[in-house]
């Protein structure tokens, strides 16, 4: 099982979480959703960023293995 | 082939069970709850998926290409909306535009608890009754009385009887001052949490020379009788006066209806709203803002102000005026008269002396001027048809010219025609009045002799169903002296 297998299989479970968060914290009156929706954007950037240096990571081992 | 997940199974039995415990205790405010707690759901539904996603990949079972499927994102977006608009119904959101919904659209969420107020203070024959911000109404009347009197409910929305007790501990009604000041408190600020969950209805009875300063939020104001001045200010009210013996100020963020009738001193209105219906004014009226309704306006003795972002209106005495968006009908009105837009206006006036300017950016101009010796007539529109209509006596001095458009004369051999550049006209005659001007950029001009039907005033307003006595007659039309 791959890196980035696992990385797309949290990832949306971790957004859902996140928005869950995000709007308990905008209800409860302490931060509004207004101000911390970006949270998501950065999130998601993240974790396709991990699955990009994941699958790089994954084509050098395979052509490293090819290569031996 | 794909293993079926856990978390839809385990959210249906939760649903179930949220059903059935509203079922079996039906005391118990669900929607409340879910309201403030739904988030909570996403919390719980992502971290159950994490969480069984971590136990696949630790015991090496294969993983699912996407944690949540196109079909739970679909479902989870549909559960935010249901979510924020039933928090925004609740009236616990600060961020969107539902949370303005006002109380009364509410009744199906959530219970209603009503609380009797009651305070007196004796005071002085001519307090100055102060009344501190608060949501609800208010009823003012005057007696002879010597105290301060308010009787009435506060209606407190909440999740249980406890905290709606807890809250109306917390917002008792009080009185205080001396006996030229009072102060009239319903503390609803002290209500920890949102305050659109406390609302009070006051019915206040002052000593006859009381004079009232009211600051309200959301709710309507009713005074009658006072002698002294009416100053409220409010975020949305209605506002109905009748019988006040000093001047009135209103100013106002949003209104139904400002009505004030039988007023000794000045009216100032301010702010935004709808309707005005002003009547028997004995001092002058300012109206400043945006009122977008039908304003009435029946005899008000002394100047007459009106000042919009792109419009302003005076005249010395108006008896009879109707105005709706972009249309102006009066009659009976002394000038000098006044008006000047950067708007369109369909105006028509009759009965007016002294002397008339518009000038407007477009409109249909309708001038009756019926009273001798005629009014000095100095108006424009840009874009429009004007009609005047002179008394076959009248003595005047008339340039009428439009620059684009036909100039019919319908009046005599007094007004002679000629043509200006090479689509306009010119309609000219003297016989020694004042002068009368009029013109148009656009359209065609019509001078006409005057018809019987033209002498009776175009509006007529019925008086008030609410004012039980019936109001001074409206003066007849008196010509005004040059």
């Amino acid at each position: 099982m791959s890196a980035r297998a696992l990385l797309l299989a949290v990832r949306g479970p971790v957004m859902l979480v996140t928005l869950g968060l995000l709007m308990a914290a905008d209800q409860l009156d302490r931060v509004s959703f207004s101000r911390t929706w970006p949270v998501l954007l950065i999130l998601l950037g993240l974790f396709k960023l991990g699955e990009h240096l994941s699958s790089q990571d994954q084509t050098a081992d395979q052509t490293g293995g090819t290569g031996a | 082939m794909r293993r079926a997940s856990l978390v839809a199974p385990l959210l249906l039995i939760g649903i179930g069970l949220l059903f059935l415990a509203r079922n079996v205790f039906p005391e118990l405010q669900l929607l409340d709850y879910l309201a403030k707690y739904w988030p909570l759901l996403l919390v719980i539904w992502g971290g159950l998926r994490l969480l069984e996603i971590l136990v696949w990949a630790a015991s090496s079972k294969p993983l699912p290409a996407r944690g949540l499927s196109s079909g739970e994102w679909v479902l989870i977006v549909f559960l935010c909306f249901v979510g924020v608009s039933l928090h925004a119904v609740r009236g616990f959101s600060g961020w969107l535009p539902g949370s303005r919904i006002e109380l009364g659209g509410l009744d199906i969420f959530g219970e209603s608890y009503d609380y009797p107020l009651s305070a007196e203070k004796a005071t002085g024959k001519a307090p100055r009754v102060i009344i501190e911000t608060f949501r609800g109404n208010a009823r003012i009347t005057a007696g002879d009385v010597g105290s301060v009197k308010v009787t009435g409910h506060s209606t407190i929305r909440s999740l249980d009887q406890s905290s709606a007790d807890r809250s109306n501990t917390q917002a008792p009604l009080e009185i205080d001052g001396d006996d030229n000041l009072v102060r009239i408190h319903t503390w609803q600020n002290r209500v920890s949490g949102n305050n659109r969950r406390i609302s009070a209805d006051l019915d206040i009875v002052v000593p006859r020379g009381a004079s009232i300063e009211a600051h309200g939020r959301s709710g309507d104001f009713d005074i009658s009788g006072v002698k002294g001045a009416v100053e409220i200010s409010s975020d949305n009210a209605s506002v109905r006066l009748e019988d006040i013996g000093g001047n009135v100020s209103v100013e106002t963020r949003g209104s139904d209806i400002l009505r004030a009738v039988k007023i000794g001193g000045s009216v100032d209105l301010k702010g935004r709203g709808s309707d005005i219906d002003l009547q028997d004014i004995a001092g002058p009226v300012t109206i400043n803002g945006t009122f977008t309704g039908n304003s009435q306006l029946h005899n008000l003795t002394k100047p007459l102000r009106i000042s919009t972002g792109y419009t302003d209106f005076s005249a010395e005495k108006v008896t009879d005026m109707r105005v709706t968006l972009g249309n102006l009908i009066g009659s009976d009105l002394t000038g000098p008269i006044r008006m000047t837009s950067s708007r369109s206006w369909d105006v028509s006036l009759s009965n007016f002396s002294n002397s008339l300017d518009i000038n407007l950016n477009g409109g249909d101009v309708d001038l009756r001027p019926g009273l001798l010796p005629l009014a000095k007539m100095d108006v424009h529109s840009r874009t429009g048809r004007i009609q005047l209509a002179l008394p076959q006596t009248a003595k005047f001095d008339l340039n009428a010219s439009s620059s684009r458009g036909s100039v019919d004369n319908e009046f005599g051999d007094l007004l002679k025609l000629e043509p200006t550049g090479r689509r306009g006209a010119t309609l000219r005659g003297s016989n020694g009045g004042p002068p009368v001007n009029i013109s148009t950029d656009n359209g065609q001009i019509v001078v006409r002799t005057a018809s019987a039907g033209d002498a009776s005033p175009t509006v007529r307003i019925a008086p008030p169903a609410a004012s039980p006595k019936q109001i001074a007659p409206s003066r007849p039309p008196q010509p005004v002296e040059q």
